[in-house]
């Protein structure tokens, strides 16, 4: 048997100096992880487009930001005796990558020369031009059909303008020199491409069969992002395998043509540098072509959409010529056609035999016959609102059908509209009375905006399965886990969590409309009803609200871009970006971390870790700040204050319950005294119980430690480590309460007993059956059980907290008790309902009453 | 909303000119941009706005020179100047010689609609007397 007494002997007071250390880096590291996480939430509200901000905004963005997070990396190093190094390396890494994103543009060298269509998303808009980045995402995250293809980068193009016969020309043009547009595009139209690209083209051009058809398009960085550049670049169609080297210059020529040039000029753009991605995507052998609108820009709010339609390609539509089908179709499916004039068709644009394309006469028959069904405007129709709900905003979407009516997706841009006064308020007043108002003004507005959709539930352990784009989502905590769902989701709603959490930092990423922090969402919405969420008025709608929904799309049209907002977009991509989703993945590792919020997050998941870990750190030592707690219970505990742990009247050798200023101990103390929570005359263990617990040699060990140890709190004003060996089984609590959701945190973990192995297999069931039932993240192996809560306010926090008291008190040598299985579903329901005691006389009652029979 | 109030953007950002139009339209208002300050100052000789929103540093005569030209024509014009991130010496000038306001970036564009419209108020106001 260990006393107290031993405690006040031998000892080395680094130790606590040791934990204070820790724990002071622990709180820089927290108050600059919410820094970083409010000055990225500042500055996607700046990309909003209702601000307006300079470049030393941007710059004192990057100054503020690059101090917070290598303060971030150099804390945690600090914490975990420099563990993570490589977090070093990647943070100096995305540091570069942001700076660089404030000079002009400049181009990765190690960018591949050719990318799949496959590898593309709009997140690498500025290096394959956004068309292209936007068509691969099309694809890959709506799975629509795109053609198969290819894109070459930027990268590419800005090794054409480097060769010597053509340097001299763009450096002219670059200074403005007279003529200079038309002697560029001469020299690169009379050079080669670059060993490396037609090597390069060459490879991705091998996955193609011998007489596959492209289409060569370009994709200039910038075009159709803000301006929409239309038509003042070459597309070629119909270009044989070994012509595509070619049709590539040609392509990249056009970025230096007279229009083009003039255009960019005319708006205030940089003369670019190779700016220009080139696709080159199957031909698509096309019955029929056509570009729609998903808003009427007429009468935008008219619930119409637009499309154009005509035989064969659709070089006519696009370029004007010719006469072709108009419709108008609803917005609201199934996509009635409300108004159709078919024009006489007399020519259509078909694929040459040999290259390129020519102009067919329209056979007879199909001169004044629809060039398509209306099945066929109905699924361009859906595609289009697909796209637009992916993409946030109005579209102007060109589109073919096969010769089998199979619909491809051949683009897709913002579509601009003249600029609308909003709808008079009492509409949209008169809108919002005309539903069911589910919930209002609970919870904070993560990001402005509407959305609609089927309301998906988060299951428990954040089970995700059954979830489809344009759901709401809606879940009880906001973990960054989802992160990976917010992004198609066409809103989020949390019963926990706030504006500066990981997921609403996503949201705002993605102009996801969330509200957070609703306290009960996820009772309150069925699974699969159709809701509207308005994050503007921070109120939640049954059904459908059409008038809210649409003014919101037409809200959202691009606008102008200043030079800075594009810098501000280009410079957030190594910022607020999360991979760093799952603590328990392969790859949430310092390696994985590009980002700075990937930086932040990693960080604050490993300081958590590190600030429990104390097997390192021997408080075996006497000092002046290691004082037992007096408690009316059988427990020995030892107190080592931090700092602001103890009230500081408190001058005796021991501490009274009411001298404990730790705000988490107290707490947990309100639980673990609560009346009838810890059994007085605790379970006599029966014969088989003590005859397991009679082999076992004592105590599990401790690593680093001794029984000494037992029973020790590190506190401080808001932290709790909780060191406990009741009963031969060994318990941690490790607890801060912070201002913020997200700061605050609850971790539990328990291992042991005295009995066999399946009892106490039965308690850690137990503990983690009440600890999931009550929102902890749980995770059982065998006797072990780990619970944390995270990201929930202060509140909740607490209540938790007096929970996990109570539940040490009710615990501490049940596994005599557990018997069988049943009994532990018993014991579940009777801590819940706060049957302490009544229960464990039931349940010796009915062992006596089981052991005479 | 009131369809009469009249302002002049000045920005030698073009992109800068047609977001503030924008919005300012949007709000009702009706609005002239220049990219040029001269430009500007000939225009203010020949039409009286209510207010100018004029950006502070520009190639040719500043934000500062409009405004005191605004000031020695002694016309009814409040005059808004926007200013760059975290140079307040340039404002307490601009406010020494009677701008109606400054607005520092970066800054939410219903602020600017809200001082824009208090400018009226205070032209008018001043213009009746």
């Amino acid at each position: 048997m260990v006393r107290f007494a031993d405690l006040f002997r031998s000892g080395r007071r680094n130790d606590v100096e040791v934990l204070r250390a820790r724990f002071a880096r622990f709180r820089s590291l927290l108050e600059k992880n919410n820094r970083v996480l409010w000055l990225i939430a500042d500055a996607n509200e700046k990309l909003g487009g209702e601000y307006l901000f300079d470049t030393q905004y941007l710059q004192f963005l990057e100054t503020e930001l690059g101090e917070a997070v290598a303060t971030v990396v150099r804390d945690l190093a600090e914490m975990s005796d420099n563990r993570y190094p490589s977090l070093a390396t990647q943070f100096e890494r995305a540091r570069a990558a942001i700076r660089a994103s404030l000079k002009p543009h400049q181009i990765d060298r190690d960018l591949p020369l050719t990318l799949t269509i496959d590898e593309l998303g709009t997140e690498l808009a500025d290096v394959v031009g956004e068309k292209m980045a936007r068509l691969g995402e099309i694809r890959r995250r709506l799975a629509l059909p795109v053609p198969d293809g290819f894109v070459i980068t930027a990268r590419a193009c800005e090794l054409v303008l480097a060769r010597p016969e053509v340097a001299d020309e763009f450096e002219k043009y670059r200074q403005g020199s007279e003529g200079a547009p038309a002697r560029l595009q001469a020299a690169i139209l009379a050079s080669e491409p670059p060993a490396e690209v037609a090597r390069a083209i060459k490879e991705a051009l091998s996955r193609f069969s011998r007489d596959a058809r492209f289409a060569v398009r370009s994709s200039a960085l910038g075009e159709d992002a803000d301006l929409s550049f239309a038509g003042q670049h070459t597309t070629i169609l119909n270009v044989a395998r070994k012509q595509v080297p070619a049709a590539w210059l040609k392509v990249v020529a056009s970025l230096f043509s007279a229009p083009a040039s003039g255009y960019r000029r005319g708006h205030g753009l940089p003369s670019a540098a190779g700016e220009m991605g080139v696709g080159c995507l199957l031909m698509v052998p096309a019955r029929a072509s056509g570009v729609i609108y998903s808003v009427d820009p007429n009468a935008p709010h008219s619930g119409a959409m637009i499309v154009s339609a005509a035989h064969g390609l659709g070089v006519l539509i696009v370029e004007g010529r010719g006469s072709v089908d108009e419709f108008k179709v609803s917005r609201a499916a199934p996509h009635q056609v409300l108004a159709r004039e078919i024009a006489d068709k007399q020519e259509m644009c078909v694929p040459a035999i040999d290259e390129g394309t020519r102009i067919a006469p329209v056979p007879a028959e199909l001169r004044r016959a629809p060039a398509i069904t209306d099945d066929t405007l109905a699924a361009v129709a859906e595609a289009a609102l697909r796209i637009e709900r992916h993409m946030r905003c109005p579209q102007d979407i060109e589109w073919a059908v096969g010769h089998d009516s199979s619909l491809v997706v051949l683009q897709a841009r913002p579509l601009r509209l003249a600029p609308a006064a909003p709808p008079p308020a009492d509409e949209l007043l008169a809108a919002r009375t005309r539903h069911h108002v589910l919930m209002q003004g609970l919870g904070e507005v993560a990001c402005r905006g509407v959305g609609a959709g089927r309301v998906f539930l988060v299951g428990p352990d954040e089970a995700t399965e059954g979830f489809q784009p344009g759901d709401v989502l809606v879940t009880r905590f906001a973990s960054p886990r989802l992160a990976t769902l917010v992004a198609s989701a066409s809103a989020l709603v949390s019963d926990v969590g706030s504006v500066t959490g990981h997921l609403a930092t996503v949201a705002r990423e993605y102009r996801v409309p969330a509200i957070v922090g609703t306290g009960d969402a996820t009772q309150l919405l069925p699974a699969g009803m159709v809701i509207t969420v308005d994050a503007d008025e921070s109120a939640l709608y049954e059904g459908s609200v059409e008038e809210l929904l649409h003014y919101q799309l037409l809200r959202s049209q691009p606008y102008e871009e200043t030079h800075e907002f594009r810098m501000l977009r280009r410079m957030l991509k190594h910022v607020s970006p999360l991979n760093q989703k799952d603590p328990s993945a392969t790859d949430f590792a310092p390696e994985y971390c590009r980002t700075y919020h990937d930086i932040i997050r990693f960080a604050h998941e490993r300081a958590l870790a590190e600030l429990g870990r104390l097997d390192d750190i021997q408080l075996e030592g006497s000092h002046s700040s290691a004082r037992p707690l007096e408690l009316d219970i059988p427990l020995d505990l030892v107190l080592v204050d931090l700092g602001g742990g103890i009230a500081p009247g408190a001058r005796g050798k021991t501490l009274s319950p009411a001298e404990v200023a730790s705000r988490p101990l107290a707490i947990l103390l309100q639980g673990l005294l609560a009346p009838g929570v810890w059994a007085t005359n605790p379970a006599e263990m029966d014969l088989e119980g003590f005859m397991a617990s009679a082999t076992r040699a004592g105590p599990l060990t401790v690593p680093g430690g001794d029984v000494v140890r037992r029973n020790v709190a590190i506190v401080s004003a808001d932290y709790l480590n909780l060191n406990l060996r009741v009963g031969y089984h060994f318990n941690v609590v490790d607890c801060y309460l912070g201002e913020n959701p997200e700061d605050s945190y609850i971790f539990f973990r328990f291992v042991g007993g005295v009995t066999d192995v399946m009892r106490r297999t039965r308690r850690a069931r137990l503990l983690a059956t009440i600890l999931s039932q009550q929102g902890f993240k749980t995770d059982l192996s065998g006797e072990l059980i780990v619970g944390r809560l995270q990201g929930v306010p202060p509140p909740i926090c607490e209540e938790q907290l007096r929970m996990v008291g109570r539940l040490i008190g009710f615990s501490r040598q049940l596994d005599i008790l557990l018997r069988d299985d049943r009994t532990v579903d018993k014991l579940v329901n009777a801590f819940l309902e706060s049957r302490f005691h009544m229960t464990l006389d039931t349940l010796l009652k009915e062992r006596d009453h089981a052991d005479r029979h | 909303m009131p369809t009469d109030i009249e302002v002049l953007v000045l920005d030698d950002e073009p992109t800068v000119c047609e977001r503030l139009k924008d919005f300012l339209e949007k709000n009702g208002m009706k609005v002239e941009t220049f990219t040029e300050s001269s430009a500007a100052v000939e225009r203010l000789a020949h039409r009286r706005f209510h207010v100018v929103v004029t950006d502070l540093k520009m190639k040719g005569p500043t934000g500062i020179d409009v405004l005191v030209e605004v000031k020695r024509q002694n016309l009814p014009t409040e005059v808004i100047v926007i200013t760059g991130y975290r140079t307040m010496d340039a404002t307490r000038a601009a406010e020494c010689v009677g701008a109606f306001a400054f607005l520092d970036k970066p800054f939410h564009l219903e602020q600017l609609r809200d001082l824009v419209k208090k400018a009226v108020k205070k032209a008018r106001s001043r213009s009746e007397t």
